[in-house]
This record gives structure tokens, C-alpha cells and sequence, in this order.
């Protein structure tokens, strides 16, 4: 069988009946991309090889909850990605608390995953307004909840709300013009 | 969960900015409400794109056959019981019945007349084991240092989206470093955020270093030296570091740059190439 051939949701049913090749053509696939997320959002090298050996054996144990029909098989791995990334920042900021040492660590993954505006997504990040901005550097760069992010900017938890919905569908509009323009 | 609150919850979901509880309570809504399931697919695009951040980076080397050996390992089926010492047992079982026995010992003088020629094919073998094991560890030598090659260049992409962050950002200050008696031609700037409580070191023309050795960049305060972390330089001499969680950098009064072992040191104990004082230049 030519697995590099098959579409990812056919290489997703092989792996839910234990193809290990299936497997192995998704990891050619999509690692690289998940490894590049994991070290964006996690600014370590090491911390990022054992997120995407996570997202990877979690495709393998869990492959049959993938539905083709709500996602792309790249979004729905990506989505693992960030998960698994933002619950490591999650953890790192847990273990600062407990040991201000590692004050170092945290900072680093901070300043780390706000440089990535200036490199890929900058066109359409700039065009939000700065309280926007923030919202999703907060929410999706590092890891905090709603409510932490409420307390960190002293906004309403509402106004909190309100301004990722803004943001994620100014976001919307930009990846939408920008479909338009390349058609 | 209600609908109304659902739709509050959506956007700080897609996120990833909601607590474990929530996000379990606003999953197990949706499932079973089609009307926020349509709005999460439509909201949804614009996660798309920032799950596409950042340049891609290739997955370490190694990783896919660890990964496809761990599955491996994982899939093999587990031995039954009753097969536990399987041929082991059934030769001694058989050795207990007369008709076997003789099997067995015709079996083992073809072995002893064949054994000869056998003695010439295993040393052969180990010969060929030999050899191969020393392609293995040449390979493998490869391997590690293209390995290193990797998780530096995948480094300094990070460091230059720092260095692009900061360069962006109003209120940059810099220190500049000159030259040291063992590196006089080489110079380095530090270039400090704006309340100066991190910064990225930038170097030029230092040498390369041997793989068991670092620069390790020394901030100084009354007379106490305190690491702010080790760094290679490429090809062209050119190398950067992130320096944070020191506290406000502008506390330190001087700089050294010293070529240090390659998991850096406790205290600056080899040949100093740059140095200066924590003079800020001004800002931009």
C-alpha cells in the first residue's frame, strides 16, 4: 500500500485499526508542524520534541475520535498541539509559584512566544487593536484562563470576553480577505 | 450550560482560556447542541490561523523511531501464560520420553560433524558484527552532530523572533561591548527592553568554539558575578543570547563575555573576549 498516497482521514481509520505505517505517513505529514507549535508557544527545544512525541502517541491511542466531517486532520492535531503546550505553560507557571528559581524558565516562554507576531502572523495580529491583542497573546500564547487574564489586566471578566470574540472575528475577516485576494 | 452562556464561553475556548471545568461543561454542550456547534465551526477559522504560527521547524531527528518503537512496543501483544519458556520446556519434556532422546542424539552428532565449518562461518560473522558495528558508531556519530546542528539553528530561530520583538518595540536601549585581550576584534551589544528586565546579546566576531566549549556571558554588581547563560557563535562568528529574569539589568554595573566548559561554569574561569561597562546608550 502507498500510504503517502491516501488522505489523511484514510491513513486516521488505518491507525484506529493499528497500522503502524498509517502512523508513521501522519507523523511525515504533520510533526513538523507540531513540533514548530510546540516550540513557538514553549520556546525549548526539548519541551517541544516531548510535545509532539505526546500529540503523536495520543493519534495513536486515540485516532478514532478524529471525525473528518468536523475538521481537518492538520487542525484537529494542532489543536492536541496547543493543548498539550498551554497545559506544559500551565504546569511551568505552577511549579514557579512553588519555586521561585524557575522565575528564569517562565520568563523566557513569555518573551519567547511575543516575538512570534513579528514573524508569520504579523499583518493580520497588527491590525487588532492593542487591548485585543493582548487578550490573545494571554490566552492563546501563554496559556491563561479568562478569568486569570481578567485579574492580570484588571478588565471585567466580560469586557475580557468580549474582546476575544473581537479579536478571533477581526482574525476571521483577515484570513477571509486574504483567501479573497489570492482568488 | 445554557446556550447564551455557551456562546460567551466559544471564543476563550478556541483560545485555549478556559479553566479544566469549563472547558469539559462547554464540550459536552456542544456536542449535543447543534446550534453552538454551527457557531463553533464558524468561529473556528480564525484558530486556524494561529495554529499555523511561527516557521516551520523540523521535528528532531530520532524522534520518529522513537516514537514508531514505543508504538511498537506498545502493540506487541502480550505473551500467554502458558507459552511462558515455551521451547526451553518442550525440549525437556520431550527429553523425558525414550523416542525423543534418540532424535535428540542423532540430532547432536550431525551437530558436532557440521560444527567445523561452522566454527569458520561464526568468526566470519563476528568479523562482519565488527565492522558493522563500527559503520553503526560512525553513523551514529554523524547523526549526533547533525542532531546538535538542528537544536542550535532551531534556537537561534527563537532568539531572532525575540531579537525581532524587541527590535520592534519603542524604548530599546543598548550597552555595547568591546573586544577582549584574547578577542580585541571582536564586539558585542546588548540590547535592553524598555524596562530593561530583558534583553538580547548580540555578538560579532568571536571564533568558533571546539563542541566542548561555550561563551558564557558574566553580569557584575559589587564585585559579584552572576551568570546570565552561554551561547555559540556560527560560521561567520556571529552569536546572540536571551538574558531575563535577572531583575532589572540596569542594577549590574559591568559585562564579560568567557569561554567557558560546554555546560558552562559556577565562575568565569577562561580567557575573557568582551567586556564593558552597563553604560545605556540611549533609546530609541
Amino acid at each position: 500500500m502507498e500510504y503517502h498516497l491516501l488522505e489523511d482521514s484514510e491513513l486516521t481509520s488505518l491507525v484506529a485499526s493499528g497500522d503502524q505505517q498509517a502512523l508513521a505517513a501522519l507523523y511525515d505529514r504533520h510533526a513538523n508542524r507540531v513540533f514548530s507549535l510546540a516550540l513557538t508557544l514553549l520556546g525549548d527545544y526539548h519541551d517541544a520534541e516531548e510535545v509532539t512525541q505526546d500529540v503523536i502517541m495520543s493519534v495513536w491511542q486515540n485516532s478514532g475520535a478524529y471525525d473528518p466531517l468536523r475538521a481537518r486532520f492538520s487542525t484537529w492535531i494542532a489543536r492536541i498541539a496547543h493543548n498539550r503546550a498551554v497545559d506544559e505553560l500551565r504546569r511551568r507557571r505552577k511549579r514557579a509559584a512553588e519555586s521561585p528559581l524557575e522565575d528564569h524558565e517562565i520568563a523566557q516562554a513569555d518573551s519567547t512566544v511575543a516575538g512570534i507576531e513579528y514573524e508569520t502572523v504579523r499583518s493580520a495580529l497588527y491590525e487588532l487593536p492593542e487591548e485585543h491583542r493582548r487578550v490573545v497573546y494571554l490566552g492563546f500564547f501563554q496559556g491563561y484562563t479568562h478569568t486569570e487574564i481578567s485579574k492580570m489586566l484588571d478588565r471585567p471578566l466580560g469586557t475580557v470576553k468580549t474582546q476575544m470574540r473581537a479579536a478571533l472575528r477581526l482574525l476571521r475577516d483577515r484570513v477571509t480577505a486574504s483567501a479573497e485576494e489570492v482568488l | 450550560m445554557k446556550c447564551e452562556e455557551a456562546g460567551e464561553l466559544i471564543h476563550a475556548y478556541l483560545l485555549g482560556a478556559l479553566d479544566e471545568d469549563e472547558r469539559r461543561g462547554l464540550e459536552a454542550h456542544v456536542r449535543g447542541c447543534p446550534d453552538c456547534l454551527a457557531v463553533y465551526y464558524e468561529e473556528s477559522q480564525s484558530m486556524e490561523m494561529l495554529l499555523r504560527v511561527g516557521d516551520p521547524v523540523p521535528a528532531p531527528l530520532g524522534l520518529r523511531k522513537r516514537i514508531l518503537d514505543m508504538v511498537n512496543a506498545s502493540a506487541r501483544p502480550a505473551m500467554r501464560p502458558g507459552l511462558i519458556g515455551g521451547p526451553l520446556a518442550l525440549l525437556r519434556s520431550a527429553l523425558r520420553q525414550p523416542v525423543a532422546a534418540t532424535a535428540m542424539a542423532v540430532v547432536s552428532i550431525t551437530l558436532v560433524v557440521l560444527s567445523g565449518g561452522a566454527v569458520l562461518l561464526w568468526q566470519e560473522v563476528n568479523e562482519l558484527k565488527d565492522e558493522d558495528s563500527r559503520l553503526s558508531a560512525n553513523l551514529q556519530d554523524q547523526l549526533d552532530q547533525i542532531q546538535e546542528e538542528n537544536e542550535r539553528l532551531a534556537q537561534t530561530i527563537v532568539n531572532q523572533l525575540d531579537l525581532a520583538y524587541l527590535a520592534s518595540m519603542e524604548g530599546v536601549s543598548t550597552v555595547m561591548l568591546e573586544g577582549g585581550d584574547s578577542a580585541p576584534k571582536s564586539t558585542g551589544m546588548l540590547m535592553l527592553s524598555p524596562n530593561a528586565t530583558w534583553g538580547v546579546l548580540l555578538t560579532l566576531g568571536l571564533e568558533s568554539l571546539p563542541r566542548d566549549k561555550v561563551y558564557q556571558l558574566w553580569l557584575m554588581s559589587n564585585n559579584i558575578r552572576t551568570s546570565a547563560g552561554t551561547f555559540k557563535v556560527d560560521s561567520a562568528g556571529q552569536g546572540q543570547l536571551m538574558v531575563q529574569g535577572l531583575g532589572d539589568l540596569r542594577d549590574f554595573e559591568n559585562l564579560e563575555v568567557s569561554i567557558e566548559p560546554a555546560e558552562g561554569s559556577p565562575e568565569a574561569s577562561g580567557a575573557n573576549v568582551l567586556k564593558g561597562p552597563m553604560v545605556i546608550d540611549g533609546s530609541q
